[in-house]
């Protein structure tokens, strides 16, 4: 069994929803949770489940009226309870056998399969993931259970450095220390898992601090850790707020790594907060983050627009552009931008929008308030700049919900060709020479994803060689990777280059540790007497 | 009883070698002449004829001229063209001999006008037009030939509501157009097996050119949806006297087209109609189950049910979609699987005629003479039956079958460049496949009998 996941990971398949008892089941989880609403969703130390005093609300954005979570918030006792239970915990998980953590991992990966239709329906009414979205979702918190457990086998045994007699040198890694997890919401039971599994399964016992708007999503991933034999304290769940649990946990000098996904802001200052060196703090945090990114989708006259409108509109509004990995910019050859304006245009009126668990409709709402007013705030600023192409429709009465957005003519110095938006929000681009297509494409601060769609051999190699990305695709969406295939993660502000999904991520967690050992004694080594 | 079991099993042998004794003979009758009447290539299929030998030798540069005519229409600059032609062509020293001084000497823009000219040849050899008055006089000169015509209209994909509402009207206008047509009563092509005549106008319908983006998780919505889009059409093909015929496309969508045939046809307004069809891929697993599902739906059914038979165009597309996705594959991985099941389906319609009607889709002379031959000895009319061939690409198998007193119904597309060229690259790579039964024909010294053997296994060993 142990060898059975070394190299035949597979992709979790997922939900085909041609099948009318896929639909069913999923219908009937939604239907399950409603009569459960709202959760209540405690903290848990030392897998104890803690209620606290101070708790927040968590509405359904398709439904805000309808209360999803009451959540309790860890306080600054909690989270010192929390961090000391998980220290003392951290020798005995650390020189726990690999193939015992990696079986913790396959373990969770069968039980989220076992149960992946209600995972995901409580995705669709905590965060407004439409089904094959909140499936996806899913599927790819799997995939990281089984793949970063494949992966950490391969790093189990320690590396010979190089052959020379008199000497054995080898490589070889060990856990970090106490590690903090801060999850978005976006894809709420997916990076909070890859994030968590790959501190889990490299040695590091974990503070976990969900988002927010997922801490539903978040408690069931720890409620299946637990049903898995967790022991207790090596992973301790937080829930609360960004600005308190969250600060307070970043501030403390016992966690030696963070691993972040979230906004630039958020991010940057946990990275100077951790960078820190003075006589009260004198270690260097290990961070992985991923931040976000203005990502830029390139049409070339060559393109078969059959698949680039698709590509581009499936980028820009897919989860109402809630995704890192969103399209933001397209950035067309000026020969083609009507007709493709055009059929973009078109193609967006055509998607409906309204409450997510009706699977009719494609554009569900944004995720809280704080988007409905950043978004519209942005859409205020592009329709006296810039020229509004799309259509808006009427909206349901209730809900998070704003009408999905192109612009063209945008000023060169609009905020909407620079700032993150995280929403349904996308600008087109015209341009003539493909060069000029490359300057603006990489004329950002982020270096995240991108697409060129065309079918020019030269062009592809060229932007293959130029477009600063850390994934680029080539006649596809620039979203949806999809764990080894794609190994996700960018650079410059996006992140540090840290690719999730991919062969280098564990290392992160760990340090490498080489130990060199002489082997001579008296003139004698072991090596000689081999042969 | 051990020799009771041999001899039965003698019998089987025997009746099985008289069968395909008869089918030689029958298969012999049809298409002993075919050879010869290939080997006459029109002026204009030249260039065309070598393209697809040097494509059999060359996979690379099959590839890479397939994508060039796959981006040929949309290259809006003249000068675009042969500096597209020569990238994709340039690796590997891709061009062939024949072209190679061409494309070295002659200036830019006299190879930009030939290159032009030459894919849009292909292209004509392939799509009988345009517009609907483009396509008149094609369909004309196929009926003075003796064949009978179904239109397929060619299209961008549908991406919102407004194409899904020019293509219906497109339907919708041709089918007034071949309305107003007078045409010529022809008996060869027009009888029924009843005496009655036949619809002339024939249309296929693709139910993806009508919607925007299908979602099968919306089932209940999508089914809605498109019935209320398709009702329209099929009204309008009743007032018409058309015969509509739906085709099948991707397999995600196949249960969901099945299911709102069924409910459509069963309507007031639709159920005494008897010129609906639908199309049944041979190459799905699923076929003939599907086939005997839809064979109990018909026993509460007024009318008879056309099923046009085909082997299936999305066999790369089924394979890729289903990997990528971790599903199991729908499709049959080998040719010689699908021929199989092409020839259960087709006894299992024919078995059940007159609640259904067979109509093969095939250019495979095997499976063709196995239908006709099988219709004969259940003694199913002649003009009960058809065999339907796709335009510009069949001529000599079309002739063989006339000629005999078959109704033949050629496939014609109809439409712009730009999704014409899909469809032509589609052919393309179907005509130019190491397996495709019409190079095996024309490329090897095999003899009527060798082409006209049941589908099989490769021997072991090859």
């Amino acid at each position: 069994m142990m060898n059975s996941f070394k190299n035949s990971f597979k992709n979790t398949a997922p939900l085909d929803f041609s099948i009318s008892d896929h639909r069913q089941q999923f219908q009937k989880a939604i239907e399950k949770w409603q009569a459960k609403l709202p959760l209540e969703i405690p903290l848990v130390i030392d897998n104890k489940k803690i209620t606290s005093s101070k708790t927040f609300k968590r509405e359904n954005p398709s439904y805000p009226s309808k209360t999803v979570a009451i959540v309790s918030q860890a306080d600054k006792v909690a989270c010192d309870q929390a961090i000391s239970g998980a220290l003392k915990q951290f020798p005995f998980w650390s020189q726990a056998p690999i193939e015992q953590r990696c079986h913790l991992l396959t373990s969770l990966a069968d039980k989220m399969e076992k149960h992946r239709y209600t995972l995901a329906a409580l995705q669709t009414l905590e965060v407004g993931k439409n089904w094959p979205s909140a499936d996806a979702d899913v599927c790819e918190a799997i995939d990281f259970c089984r793949y970063y457990a494949g992966e950490m086998l391969k790093l189990k045994t320690p590396q010979l450095t190089d052959s020379i007699l008199g000497e054995e040198s080898f490589y070889s890694w060990q856990a970090r220390g106490l590690s903090l997890v801060i999850a978005p919401w976006n894809f709420p039971l997916a990076i909070l898992t890859g994030m968590t599994t790959a501190s889990l399964v490299t040695g590091n016992t974990t503070l976990i601090k969900p988002a927010e708007q997922s801490s539903a999503v978040a408690y069931k991933l720890m409620e299946l850790l637990m049903e898995c034999g967790l022991p207790p304290g090596v992973v301790q769940f937080l829930p609360g707020t960004g600005e308190e649990t969250g600060a307070y946990l970043v501030s403390q000098k016992e966690t030696e790594m963070i691993a972040f996904t979230g906004s630039k802001e958020v991010g940057c200052a946990i990275l100077e907060k951790s960078h820190q060196v003075s006589s009260k703090r004198n270690k260097l945090k290990k961070c992985v983050v991923e931040m976000g990114g203005k990502n830029a989708i390139i049409v070339d006259d060559s393109a078969d627009l059959d698949i680039a409108v698709e590509g581009v509109l499936e980028s820009a509004f897919g989860f109402q552009g809630q995704k890192c990995s969103a399209c933001s910019r397209a950035i067309v050859a000026k020969t083609i931008e009507k007709p493709f304006t055009e059929r973009l245009v078109s193609a967006l009126e055509s998607l409906t929008i309204g409450p997510v668990e009706k699977p009719e409709n494609r554009i569900g709402p944004v995720v809280d308030i704080t988007a409905v007013q950043k978004n519209t705030r942005y859409i205020k600023e592009g329709k006296k700049t810039s020229c509004l192409v799309s259509k808006e429709k009427p909206l349901p009465e209730e809900g998070y919900f704003i009408n999905p957005v192109i612009f063209n003519n945008v000023p060169s110095d609009s905020p909407l060709l620079k700032e993150e938006i995280f929403g349904p929000v996308l600008v087109l681009i015209p341009f003539t020479d493909l060069d000029e297509a490359i300057d603006i494409a990489n004329d950002t601060e982020f270096a995240l994803t991108g697409a060129f769609y065309s079918r020019s051999p030269e062009r592809i190699e060229k932007i293959k060689k130029k477009f600063q990305v850390g994934n680029l695709y080539i006649n596809r969406n620039c979203t949806g990777a999809i764990v080894k295939r794609h190994p996700f993660g960018g650079f410059k502000m996006s992140g540090l280059g840290h690719k999730a999904g991919g062969p280098d991520y564990l290392i992160q967690f760990m340090n490498p540790k080489v130990i060199t050992e002489n082997t001579v004694r008296r003139g004698f080594s072991p090596h000689l007497f081999k042969d | 009883m051990r020799g009771g079991v041999t001899i039965l099993k003698t019998l089987k042998n025997e009746t099985l070698k008289n069968e395909q004794d008869t089918l030689l003979k029958m298969g012999t009758e049809l298409f002993g002449t075919l050879k010869e009447l290939q080997k006459n290539p029109l002026n204009k299929k030249w260039w065309y004829e070598n393209i697809m030998q040097w494509t059999l030798a060359n996979p690379n540069f099959k590839t890479a001229l397939f994508r060039f005519v796959d981006v040929f229409p949309s290259l809006s600059k003249k000068k675009d063209i042969p500096l597209f032609f020569k990238e994709y062509l340039k690796a590997n020293n891709l061009i062939p001999p024949f072209l190679r001084a061409g494309i070295n000497l002659l200036p830019s823009s006299l190879l930009s006008l030939l290159i032009s000219k030459h894919t849009k040849e292909i292209a004509h050899l392939f799509i009988a037009g345009e517009t609907p008055s483009d396509i008149l006089p094609v369909l004309k000169k196929i009926r003075k030939n003796n064949n009978a015509f179904t239109i397929d209209l060619l299209g961008e994909a549908t991406l919102s509501e407004e194409e899904a509402r020019l293509y219906q009207n497109r339907y919708i206008t041709i089918m007034e157009q071949m309305y107003k047509q007078k045409w010529n009563h022809n008996p060869l092509t027009d009888k029924a097996e009843n005496g009655e005549y036949l619809p002339v106008a024939n249309l296929s319908l693709k139910i993806t050119s009508l919607e925007s983006q299908i979602l099968t998780v919306a089932w209940e919505e999508s089914k809605k949806r498109l019935k209320n889009k398709l009702r329209i059409l099929f009204q309008k093909a009743v007032d018409t006297n058309t015969f509509i015929n739906i085709d099948m496309e991707q397999y995600k969508y196949k249960t969901l087209t099945l299911e709102l045939f069924k409910e459509l046809v069963s309507e007031p307004a639709f159920k005494y109609y008897p010129h609906f069809g639908l199309v049944i891929q041979a190459y799905l697993k699923d076929a003939l189950e599907d086939l005997r599902t839809f064979s109990k739906f018909l026993r509460n059914h007024s009318s008879p049910i056309h099923i046009r038979l085909v082997k299936g165009a999305y066999w790369d597309y089924e394979l890729i979609h289903s990997r990528q996705n971790n599903w199991p594959c729908p499709v049959y991985l080998n040719k010689w699987e699908s021929d199989i099941n092409f020839e259960k389906c087709a006894t299992f319609i024919l078995q059940n005629y007159p609640r259904l009607r067979l109509a093969v889709g095939s250019h495979n002379i095997r499976s063709i003479t196995h239908a006709l031959h099988l219709s004969q000895q259940l003694n199913i009319p002649k003009k009960a039956l058809e065999i339907q061939t796709l335009y510009g690409m069949a001529d000599a198998i079309n002739a063989c079958l006339s000629q005999n007193g078959w109704r033949v119904r050629q496939y014609c597309p109809i439409g712009a460049p730009i999704p014409g060229m899909a469809y032509l690259v589609r052919r393309l790579l179907e005509n130019t496949a190491n397996e495709s039964f019409i190079q095996s024909w024309q490329n090897t010294k095999n003899n009527i009998a060798d082409m006209l053997k049941p589908p099989a296994p490769p021997p072991s060993g090859i």
